[in-house]
């Protein structure tokens, strides 16, 4: 995003509107955007807070690496070859018709970044490079954070990405069920070494007696799953059982 | 990507606090998927949904009304979503959709066991789960739960903290209402899964709170 200062009156209504807070005032009281911390997720521009079109969106034209920014940040960007706008795929939203998540099968979905404390490329490889040492974790080809990777199979990212910053980006995964405890185990110490926060969501199918795989794992190991969740209730068609 | 299963907040305030969503496949059902679409969200307003939204074209909110956003739908929609803020409403949904077969994925976003309970009820399968295991890494810099209990309701992360706590000074000081804060700062949430009532109790009980 780019502030035309022979628009802006600094009165600071985009500053709380910042999800990240790029936006600021310096020394001389004057707003400003600070691009380096700037996710280009242009709230700021959609939001219409400024009443004297003084903030300019560029989006498209922005050159890459930094367009990579607005790639992931921003709702009205389409990464190309990704399930649509945001920063990840549909996961367990349509397994009832793809059947990505088998049983036996347990999706794990780190979102980096959220909420709304957006994260560096360079933190997503700390983590993705530690997932992948452990030999069996291959990263969902359609998801835009994996499109940024320069070798999925070491999860390292493309050296020019390292130092660009979004709003949120999801590393989604497959982990068979008996290697979970052991991935929660490596998540956890992820969880100690990086500079921002990551919201962490786990998937799997409904077994018949209505359990689902990844209570029991969670519970025996202390942590707490939310009560409130994400639910494929099977009205997709072709229907997967 | 609509990260509802990450909303924050107390179970009893969250036991009102529903999404739904039809989702297309990619590569299976999404060509000219627009009328089911369509149908889904007419559904939804039907059952007293608060806000709705679809993938390409922002919320209803943003659109400037209901009619105004039907009539911006495109051919090909990536997902239809709707809020709603009591368990009856969503079953209702769910009940109609069943009947009416239209052949796209939904997904509830809610409390587990009551969710549970209305797939029994309705004669639907649950089918598969996604749980939230919480925030993790440097949640020393993140605000204040219940500041939290109103961001982690925009599907993308989009409205600011800075911007909630803002409001929250406003109401306390009589400035604006907290419905009229919490409908301004739907226009931020492009998903259109915000639920602006649940944010004005929020606010209020914020703004009741001694400074």
């Amino acid at each position: 995003m780019i502030m035309d200062k022979s628009k802006c009156v600094d009165c600071g209504l985009c500053i709380e509107r910042c999800p990240v807070k790029a936006i600021k005032r310096d020394e001389n009281n004057k707003v400003y955007i600070d691009r380096d911390e700037c996710v280009e997720c242009c709230i700021c521009y959609i939001s219409k807070c400024c009443k004297k079109d003084a903030l300019i969106k560029e989006g498209e034209d922005l050159p890459w690496p930094r367009k990579a920014r607005y790639w992931m940040s921003c709702t009205q960007a389409v990464f190309q070859g990704s399930e649509g706008p945001g920063r990840g795929t549909h996961e367990c939203k349509t397994n009832d018709v793809t059947g990505r998540y088998p049983e036996g099968v347990i999706g794990i979905g780190m979102e980096f970044g959220r909420p709304n404390a957006g994260a560096y490329i360079f933190d997503i490889e700390k983590a993705s490079q530690r997932l992948a040492k452990l030999g069996y974790i291959t990263f969902e080809r359609r998801n835009p954070i994996t499109m940024m990777m320069s070798d999925p199979k070491t999860g390292t990212f493309k050296d020019e990405t390292l130092r660009e910053r979004i709003l949120s980006g999801i590393l989604e995964f497959n982990v068979p069920e008996e290697k979970f405890e052991e991935v929660m185990n490596v998540i956890r110490e992820i969880a100690g070494d990086i500079h921002t926060v990551f919201s962490l969501m786990v998937c799997g199918k409904v077994r018949a007696d209505g359990t689902v795989p990844q209570r029991a794992v969670a519970e025996k190991m202390g942590i707490e799953i939310r009560p409130n969740s994400k639910n494929n209730v099977g009205l997709g068609r072709p229907y997967i059982a | 990507m609509t990260h509802s299963l990450h909303r924050m907040g107390d179970l009893e305030d969250i036991r009102n606090d529903w999404v739904i969503l039809m989702c297309p496949t990619i590569g299976v059902n999404i060509e000219n998927d627009r009328d089911k679409i369509l149908r889904f969200l007419q559904i939804c307003a039907d059952n007293h949904c608060v806000t709705m939204g679809e993938g390409h074209t922002g919320s209803d909110v943003q659109n400037g009304g209901r009619e105004k956003f039907y009539s911006l739908l495109p051919k090909n929609c990536i997902v239809g979503e709707a809020s709603f803020d009591s368990a009856e409403d969503v079953a209702a949904v769910l009940k109609t959709l069943k009947e009416e077969d239209l052949g796209i994925s939904i997904v509830v976003s809610g409390i587990i066991d009551e969710v549970d309970h209305i797939c029994k009820q309705v004669g639907t399968p649950h089918h598969t789960v996604s749980s939230s295991l919480g925030i993790w890494g440097r949640t020393d810099k993140l605000p204040s739960k219940q500041v939290l209990a109103i961001s982690t309701m925009c599907g993308h992360g989009l409205i600011a903290h800075a911007l909630v706590e803002d409001m929250v000074d406003r109401v306390r000081k009589g400035r604006i209402t907290a419905e009229d804060a919490a409908w301004e700062m739907a226009k931020d949430c492009v998903c259109g899964i915000y639920n602006p009532h649940r944010a004005a109790r929020l606010l209020q009980a914020m703004a009741d709170q001694p400074e």
